[in-house]
């Protein structure tokens, strides 16, 4: 039988040797966005006249120099510029108006700030005959003929710009307390009662004691003698008329001219009086009071105020009138010189 | 490992308001589309928009700990609560960042709210830094965010665990929101606490992109002209339209310009490319400075449609100390095919 072929291919195994292709390549850098700059300006001027009298001299000589660094830098920037001009003269009595204008921008901008720096610097000369230098950081000079015309002009402009608004997180902390205190009353006699509540909270406000405080008796208290007393009288509170009286001795004489003057030294002694008056006394409190005169006349005693203050001194007025008022009331007034004790 | 991610969103392409061109390669969770823009940039360069309903994201190695730093710019404003990025264990949302209309920030759990700010709104259309801290645990767990540098909300000893595992392996951008919102993402950097750098907040920072312009030494082939990094530094990239091609043993190092930036937390060196048959090829990204070379750990290509292959250098391999503005205009990057 014959055979029919129809087709017919040959597969090979095998491979070719493989090339690489590039078609790109770049390089990227992760930086902190601040950049290397540099900028520097180199400028000279110089002018040599050589003139006849009476023209004038001008030279005139402006520089600007701007450096703008925007976006969100974090670098410090600096930017110096010294300009230097000097205009010298030689031999020229007659000229009327050298001038001399030196006019310099200087810009520094930046978009964000950690710190910007401008220093600006400027020295001017002027000569005349002999060296007269000034160095100072805006100091400009003009020296002029006899008689002629003087024109100054300084003219400086700097600028320190910040442009950009960022968003920068802040935090401000501040404490705040509070505390409340007041009174708590249950029922109608706790209302009379001494009974504050105090309570919680850490301010600074001190509460007031919760125990209540001691009301004054407001008597007046003899004692005899002052140290280690065996005699004490108590007295009423006096009366509201009573009187401090302090005696300053001083001495004043009147001139014939009619001129007051008067002395004072301020280690002569001083003295104290208390006046007071006592109302409504009973005669056994009389009693008591005379029989205290008699056994102290002369004699230092002590006086415990109404005030609860200690006095140490003498009863000036023992010869003190009691008065016989009405029944059961009985008044005196005496007069106490002495001080705190 | 401390610094994980860099993105600046600079090499996706120049024309805005266009979808981002490769965005895609380095972004391997989430769909790139034309609902992600290229927009401008927040301080220099460009940046990302997403419309809403529209995620993106990279994956990871699991991590317990990972701080997040990205510029973002709500550009309209919002109608709704905006949720912008998510922490992610594998397709289980966990800690996620939420933008509320009053320009607030909300820190949920999946969806279970945790806290709002108050008093730390920050406006549309103005641009701002966030940095979000999640230590992933179900009860000693902690979140810290920061708003241009300060700390508007935290917690600790609290369920920030969302999946199965107590760690984040995907970073999610995400936009979930009313209809006009956009979102606009830039100046991203993820890093965990290991190491001795890199290891905390960083405060508002920003990414520089820099292509190449110079050929240093190389060995691989141009596909046009004589000028291999002329090949590499397009933006957006044009895959086969212009490429070098390389095989085994091949190294190539290029220059590249002066960058401005002072202080330089670390360089991510990003590299497209892909196999063109079926031999299995590794590349290394290279960093040379001064005498010494930098290379990182071999990666293999393993595809013959175009793929990114990217390495973190922290450090300046010559000094072992933190790049400088000068190390890095005097460096060298490029690859070499293994």
């Amino acid at each position: 039988m014959p055979v029919r072929a129809t087709q017919q291919y040959v597969e090979t195994l095998g491979y070719s040797v493989s090339d690489a292709r590039v078609t790109q390549q770049y390089v990227e850098l992760l930086t902190d966005g601040s950049r290397v700059g540099t900028h520097f300006l180199v400028f000279s001027e110089d002018a040599t006249y050589i003139i006849e009298r009476t023209l004038p001299v001008s030279q005139t000589l402006t520089l600007t120099e701007p450096v703008d660094v925007r976006g969100p830098l974090y670098m410090d920037v600096g930017q110096n510029l010294n300009l230097d001009q000097f205009d010298t003269q030689y031999k020229n009595p007659t000229h009327e108006f050298p001038g001399n204008v030196l006019d310099l921008l200087d810009t520094a901008s930046i978009g964000t700030t950690i710190s910007v720096a401008q220093m600006l610097e400027l020295v001017q000369e002027g000569r005349r005959i002999t060296r007269i230098q000034n160095v100072l950081s805006l100091v400009q000079s003009v020296l002029v003929g006899k008689g002629g015309l003087v024109a100054q002009n300084l003219e400086l402009v700097e600028v320190l710009a910040r442009q950009g608004i960022f968003v920068r997180g802040a935090a401000q902390s501040m404490s705040l307390t509070q505390s409340a205190t007041y009174e708590f009353p249950d029922d109608t006699c706790v209302k009379k009662r001494y009974t504050p509540f105090v309570g919680a909270g850490t301010g600074e406000y001190t509460p007031p004691p919760t125990t209540a405080p001691t009301l004054a008796t407001g008597t007046l208290t003899l004692t005899y003698p002052f140290a280690s007393p065996s005699s004490t009288l108590v007295l009423r509170n006096p009366e509201f008329t009573d009187r401090d009286m302090l005696n300053f001795n001083r001495i004043n004489r009147k001139t014939r001219g009619g001129t007051l003057v008067v002395f004072a030294d301020p280690n002569w002694p001083k003295t104290q009086v208390l006046s007071v008056q006592v109302d409504n006394l009973s005669h056994t409190q009389r009693d008591a009071l005379i029989t205290f005169l008699a056994t102290s006349l002369g004699k230092e005693i002590g006086l415990l105020d109404w005030e609860g203050r200690q006095w140490r001194g003498l009863i000036v007025t023992p010869n003190l009138l009691i008065t016989h008022v009405k029944r059961g009331d009985r008044s005196i007034e005496f007069d106490f010189q002495g001080a705190l004790a | 490992m401390a610094l994980v991610f860099i993105e600046g969103f600079d090499a996706y392409g120049t024309t805005l308001n266009v979808a981002p061109v490769g965005m895609g390669r380095k972004w391997g969770d989430g769909t790139v589309s034309s609902f992600m823009r290229v927009r401008t940039g927040r301080l220099t360069g460009y940046s990302v928009s997403l419309d809403p309903g529209n995620a993106v994201g990279f994956v990871v190695p699991a991590t317990q700990t990972l701080i997040l730093g990205f510029g973002f710019n709500s550009k309209t404003a919002n109608l709704a609560e905006t949720r912008v990025v998510e922490f992610r264990d594998g397709s289980t949302i966990g800690i996620n960042l939420r933008r509320q209309t009053t320009g607030e920030w909300s820190i949920y759990l999946g969806t279970t709210h945790l806290a709002t700010t108050s008093g730390e709104a920050v406006p549309y259309d103005t641009w701002c830094y966030v940095e979000l801290r999640v230590k992933v645990d179900n009860s000693a767990g902690e979140y810290e965010l920061r708003v241009n540098g300060s700390v508007v909300l935290s917690a600790s000893s609290t369920d920030t665990q969302g999946g199965s595992n107590a760690s984040t392996d995907t970073i999610r951008l995400v936009a979930t929101s009313a209809s006009g919102v956009l979102l606009y993402y830039d100046d991203l950097y993820l890093l965990d606490e290991t190491g001795s750098t890199n290891n905390t907040f960083h405060g508002p920072v920003k990414v520089e992109t820099i292509f190449p312009n110079g050929d240093s030494a190389v060995d691989c082939t141009p596909s046009t002209g004589s000028d291999n990094y002329a090949l590499l530094d397009d933006n957006a990239v044009n895959d086969d339209t212009d490429y070098v091609t390389g095989v085994a043993t091949d190294v190539d190092l290029y220059d590249y310009p002066s960058v401005d930036s002072n202080v330089i937390f670390g360089l991510m060196v990003n590299t497209v490319c892909r196999e063109t048959d079926a031999t299995p090829l590794d590349i290394v990204q290279l960093a040379k400075s001064g005498s010494t070379t930098g290379s990182s750990t071999a990666e293999a290509i393993g595809s013959t449609t175009y793929v990114m292959r990217k390495a973190i250098f922290e450090e300046n391999p010559d000094t072992s100390s933190a790049w400088t503005n000068s190390g890095v205009n005097a460096a060298q990057f490029g690859f070499e095919i293994q």
